[in-house]
This record gives C-alpha cells, structure tokens and sequence, in this order.
C-alpha cells in the first residue's frame, strides 16, 4: 500500500492509523492516532526509546518536536486536497513544561491552507489537556 | 574559565553510548567533535527514519532530534561542568531533502551565552555545509543549582557574562 492509498482509506474510515502504518518513522515513535466527536488526538506512548535524559527519564526534545511535527503532517494528509505527502518548511517549537515517562497527546489545528502553503498549529500535553508541554506551528509546501 | 574538554567528551559519549533504550540510540545519534562553544555530531541514514519509504526521504522529527541534540550539547559547552539544560524554544528551516543512504552531520555553535540564556545556531548537512539539508536556532535555559538534579548546569561567572 502506498502512502496516497493509505490517505485515500483513513479519509474514508476517519482513521490515520492507515497512513501511520505506512511511515516509518511515525511507527518508530510508536504513534497511534484516536478519533472521536471530529476530532483527531495523537498518542506517542511512554517507551524507553524516546528518552532524552536518563537521570530525570525525561523524554527527549527531539522526539516531543518529531512528533508534533509527524502530528501536524498526518492532520494535513487527513483533510487537504492533494494525497502526497506535504513537504515540511520549517517548524518552530516551544517547550513549555518538561516532558515525562508519560503518553503523550497532540492535537492540530489548520491555521490556513492556501494553494501553495499551510500553517497548522499543534499542542501537546501529558496529564492535562490545560497544561501544555509544547506548542508548535508548521509550514507545509503542498504541491 | 577552567574547562576540561575531555570531561565534556566522556559526558557527552556516555549519553550517547548507542543504547536503544533512550532516543540517541533510537535514531543512532554519535559525537564527532567538540570544542568550547561548538559541537558536531552525525546521524545514520537508517530505513526506520523515513517519512516515505516510496522517496527514501527521512522525516523532519530525525533532523529535528538531531539538531535539538546538538544545540543542546553546544549550549553546555559553555559551561565550567558538563550538563544539559531545558530547551525553550527551536526552530528549523528545511533546505533541502537529505539524499539516502549518506551520513548526517550536524554542528551547532554557541553565538552568545548569560547567566540564564544561552543562544545557539546549527546546520545539518551531508557532503558539503554549504548545501545545507536544515539550519536552527534554539535557546535553552541555564537551571540553577538547587534544581532538580540532572537538569542542572553549573553556574560559572558571579557577573552573569561568559568570556569568549
């Protein structure tokens, strides 16, 4: 199956699982994605593999950005026009409190797709959705 | 300032001692150098890191991750002692898609660094750093001591400034 096939069936059965399965990197942060009253939450599970900080078990950084990143990228083949995979621009995060041994949640938001760019916004947070680890925005280049 | 950079080299080595229990060891992250107010690390292109297995091109969260990584260990570079500190903010610009199968290296320096704030800049490349694949800026905050251990730098100069 390919990626765009994958897009074609999570749309229909409102599940990105599909398309999860077929990324390999969202597979190695152990993604998973819920969907429920329209709205699309994404999980990375507390594992071993995502730790920055061995003393603290804090999760590393990168993985919290990779993942929010990954987040917004699925949310945008969910719902855009085109089925290809949207080029990342650049990504700005901010952390906001520190990421622990924890699930950890995203949602998205499209800010704005216009013909060429999209910007979404993705929130992340741990044991409650009002307290935020991170906030971060993403431009996609869609062709 | 009295620095050891072999103590900063043993640290940093310990972190990413390849164990596929924390997330150096996940994307296979290894020091290659460092000096005071710079590090330079490298990536392996590996078939788990891919966004679309149809291109071989890598995900972003990888270069991210990488670079993260790299800043993070420039900033502690400053210090008197090895140490991480929180990140507050990145970002990253995508230049251009890395080409499969080749190594990823990253270098990130410190261009200024308080008592609180250390600011760094960073490229991820493959052959040439002029063919830039991303660059980043990110900032990351100095805990003082009496903060949860791990997290913490030592603080060095009384008067907040770093001598270059």
């Amino acid at each position: 199956m390919t990626i765009s096939d994958a897009a074609i069936r999570s749309r229909q059965e409102n599940n990105p699982n599909y398309i999860i399965e077929q990324i390999p990197y969202a597979r190695l942060l152990g993604m998973k994605a819920n969907f429920s009253d329209d709205l699309i939450t994404y999980l990375m599970p507390a594992q071993k593999g995502i730790v920055g900080n061995p003393r603290l078990q804090a999760i590393h950084g990168g993985a919290l950005g990779g993942f929010m990143e990954m987040s917004a990228t699925l949310h945008l083949l969910m719902t855009m026009s085109t089925l290809k995979l949207p080029k990342v621009v650049d990504f700005s995060i901010d952390y906001l409190r520190a990421g622990l041994m924890k699930d950890t949640y995203a949602s998205c938001e499209i800010i704005r797709e216009g013909r060429k760019l999209a910007n979404v916004h993705i929130e992340s947070w741990q044991d409650s959705r009002e307290s935020l680890i991170a906030r971060a925005r993403v431009h996609f280049l869609l062709d | 300032m009295t620095q050891d950079l072999t103590e900063f080299s043993a640290f940093y080595r310990g972190l990413l001692k390849n164990d596929p229990d924390d997330h150096f060891g996940l994307l296979g992250i290894s020091l290659v150098d460092l000096r005071c107010h710079w590090v330079k690390l490298s990536l392996e292109y590996r078939d788990t890191l891919l966004a679309n297995p149809e291109t071989g091109a890598l995900h972003g969260g990888a270069i991210t991750a990488l670079l993260d990584t790299c800043s993070g260990f420039a900033a502690g570079t400053s210090r008197e002692k090895p140490g991480l500190g929180p990140t507050i903010d990145l970002r990253i610009d995508y230049m251009r898609s890395a080409e499969p199968g080749k190594m990823i290296y990253a270098e990130a320096e410190v261009y200024r660094s308080t008592k609180n704030i250390v600011f760094t800049r960073g490229q991820a490349y493959q052959d040439d750093i002029s063919r830039p694949i991303a660059h980043c800026v990110a900032n990351f905050a100095i805990i003082q001591p009496r903060s949860p251990e791990g997290y913490k730098m030592e603080a060095v100069h009384e008067n907040g400034g770093i001598s270059q």
